[in-house]
């Protein structure tokens, strides 16, 4: 026992200097895709505009519930990056927090669903064929078996018309996705010989799951988090667009489009702002994701 | 393309059959979920159907007309029972049965989706065989970067650059609504353009196109750009493959067999089942669209009731999402069983 029990250790120590390596090369990849590199700075920026915004803010006390009716509906000038909106309020400013609430979704969301999906999707590969399987496949078809945003939409309406309900309507809504991606590569990966050696050398079987398949399956679910946070920021402005997620006074950037829209189009140049700055947002995910992607293709 | 029983039979194989029942049954534990979920949060459904100041006798007549006095199970049974005569009960806003406000909306928003999904599947067949027959060229960096930004600006954005554009600075499409307000038409599908060839009014006919033509651009753009990077790729990557470089060098048609009919046909396989799911999804989409245009579909009804707690008429929502769902991934499934002999002789064993 203590032999194969060393001899696993090696094995372990080793891979881990091939997972090194690995990442090493995935990194040069990255380097080499300008696409990625731009991504990955827009994004850089938008968050640290986002972290420091009450400093990087022309306006910061314009974010929230203030009102200055002299200054409304300001066209585009270099007072007012944006212009103002129907109540004076700087719209640069509140597109600037708009990022800050849209990367915290992100953040909420994604690390909720992504480890809970994960975890999910092994456990229903890894017993292929028993009960486990069958529960979560079949919870999950139930969630997938209308279209997303309807039914995002249905819990919203159900709960409280909030942000917090906005992002648990989300998180409800996404993990059958990653479940069953990660079903479907823990299943066609459990059956490899090294898993078959660490189950014949005794390894447990949370074990298995967790050293011996999750790291090879790392990179594509890194991937989908990337590109994923692009569809997080789409659902959850359309969300807010449609009235049942952050309400009013938040600046929020599908709230924003919304409100802004009761004076379209004579004050048309107040939607550019937020609508910018989803698109901005979205493109610099999708970005960074394609790059990821790329780099683990490669391997 | 040329049908012949044989690929009939396997259309109609067990597999399908058995995805249709196992997405019913799904649909009804979502609905399951959905009723429970309604159920159980705070609020008194009745109550706020009728205000707060409604006398208490009232509210206690209506609790118990929709068995809102009742436990759980039953009112879900009463639900169930009501579903398989075709009834979602009462909306608790607008008083009406449930299926009737559906159907009074649905068909506006059906002939949108068709319509998308007819501009959808020529765009993104002409834009990715374009792109994916001549990777590298102007045109088809023109069309990435057309890609990137189709998926990176939502479709309410979408929606609000063409009304802007197309309607109030060039005057060239109307900005909302199906109809203009001079036309009138007998109800007799809901789907206004068929109404008007029904009806020989080639006139009304134009005119319902003209007001599609906006919405559905709007609806149209953002799946066809993601649609077309996926035609694009399988596209570059089945011209790799051999068997077009032996067709290649046996000097057939280079377009008219090798690429459109030997290179185009696998990869619709990877992109039909994208295209699919995108026009199953439309009708979350339509709803900020329709808004934007006002346009009469289900999402006037859908937002109403969702902002005002219609417990029914939400549940309604996800039910009629759902079949859509199902019965496009039915489609799907049979198209792809067409395209690609493997499926059709997997399904058979």
């Amino acid at each position: 026992m203590s032999i194969t029990e060393l001899d696993y250790n090696l094995i372990i120590q080793k891979e881990k200097e091939v997972r090194k390596e690995r990442f090493k090369r995935a990194w040069f990849r990255f380097k080499k895709s300008k696409l990625a590199i731009t991504g990955l700075v827009i994004l850089s920026t938008l968050l640290i505009m986002a972290i420091f915004a009450e400093y990087l803010a022309p306006y910061p006390e314009h974010a929230g519930m203030y009102v200055n009716f002299k200054e409304r509906f300001q066209y585009i000038s270099t007072k007012y990056l944006l212009g103002t909106d129907h109540l004076g309020r700087d719209i640069f400013t509140r597109v600037i927090f708009g990022f800050r609430l849209a990367f915290m979704m992100i953040g909420i969301v994604i690390s909720i669903v992504m480890p809970v999906g994960t975890v999910l999707g092994l456990i229903a590969g890894y017993y292929k064929g028993k009960w486990p399987e069958h529960i979560v496949l079949r919870l999950a078809d139930m969630f997938v078996s209308i279209p997303p945003l309807i039914l995002a939409l249905s819990i919203c309406a159900i709960l409280e018309p909030n942000i917090v309900n906005a992002m648990i309507a989300i998180t409800l809504m996404w993990w059958p996705w990653y479940t069953r991606m990660v079903y479907s590569m823990t299943s066609s990966i459990r059956d490899e010989p090294y898993v078959w050696a660490a189950r014949a050398l005794g390894v447990k079987d949370r074990d298995i799951m967790f050293k011996e398949i999750l790291p090879n399956i790392l990179g594509p679910i890194l991937t989908k988090a990337t590109l994923d946070a692009a569809w997080v920021i789409l659902i959850g402005s359309a969300i807010s667009f449609l009235g049942l997620g952050a309400q009013p006074p938040t600046p929020d950037l599908g709230t924003m489009v919304s409100e802004y829209m009761a004076y379209f189009p004579t004050y048309w140049w107040m939607i550019i702002g937020p609508a910018l700055g989803i698109a901005i947002l979205v493109m610099a995910f999708n970005l960074f994701g394609d790059g990821l992607r790329e780099v683990f293709a490669g391997d | 393309m040329k049908i012949n029983l044989n690929v009939l039979k396997g259309i109609f194989n067990n597999a399908i059959l058995k995805r249709i029942i196992l997405s019913l049954i799904s649909l009804l534990g979502l609905s399951l979920i959905i009723f429970t979920l309604a159920r159980i949060m705070p609020g008194d459904p009745a109550r706020m159907a009728l205000g707060p100041r409604a006398p208490e006798e009232i509210v206690q007549k209506y609790r118990e007309m929709l068995y809102l006095d009742k436990p759980l199970y039953v009112q879900y049974y009463y639900w169930l029972i009501n579903l398989f005569q075709g009834k979602l009960g009462p909306s608790l806003t607008s008083f009406r049965e449930v299926s009737v406000d559906i159907a009074d909306f649905l068909p506006a928003t059906l002939e949108l989706m068709l319509f998308v999904a007819i501009i959808q599947v020529t765009g993104t067949l002409i834009l990715g065989t374009i792109s994916g027959c001549k990777p590298g060229s102007a045109i088809d960096g023109a069309l990435r970067v057309f890609a990137y930004i189709g998926i990176c600006v939502p479709p309410f954005v979408w929606a609000l650059i063409l009304q802007f554009v197309f309607s109030y600075i060039l005057g060239w499409f109307p900005a909302t609504e199906r109809l203009s307000s001079y036309i009138r038409l007998p109800r007799i599908t809901g789907l206004v353009t068929i109404d008007a060839l029904i009806t020989g009014n080639f006139n009304a006919f134009v005119d319902a196109l003209w007001h599609l033509a906006l919405p559905s651009l709007a609806l149209a753009v953002g799946a066809m750009a993601q649609e077309t990077r996926i035609l694009r790729s399988a596209m570059v990557e089945n011209i790799n493959k051999d068997y077009i470089t032996t067709f290649l060098s046996h000097g057939l048609p280079i377009y008219r067999y090798v690429y459109f009919k030997y290179a185009l046909r696998p990869s619709l396989c990877s992109t039909i089942p994208v295209i699919g799911l995108d026009i199953a999804s439309l009708i979350a989409n339509a709803f900020m669209v329709e808004m934007i245009f006002n346009w009469p579909g289900i999402s006037k009804f859908g937002i109403t009731a969702m902002l005002r707690k219609d417990l029914n008429g939400i549940v309604g929502i996800v039910l009629v999402a759902g079949i859509i769902y199902i019965v496009t991934n039915v489609i799907i499934d049979i198209i792809l069983t067409i395209l690609d002999p493997r499926i059709r002789r997997g399904g058979q064993q």
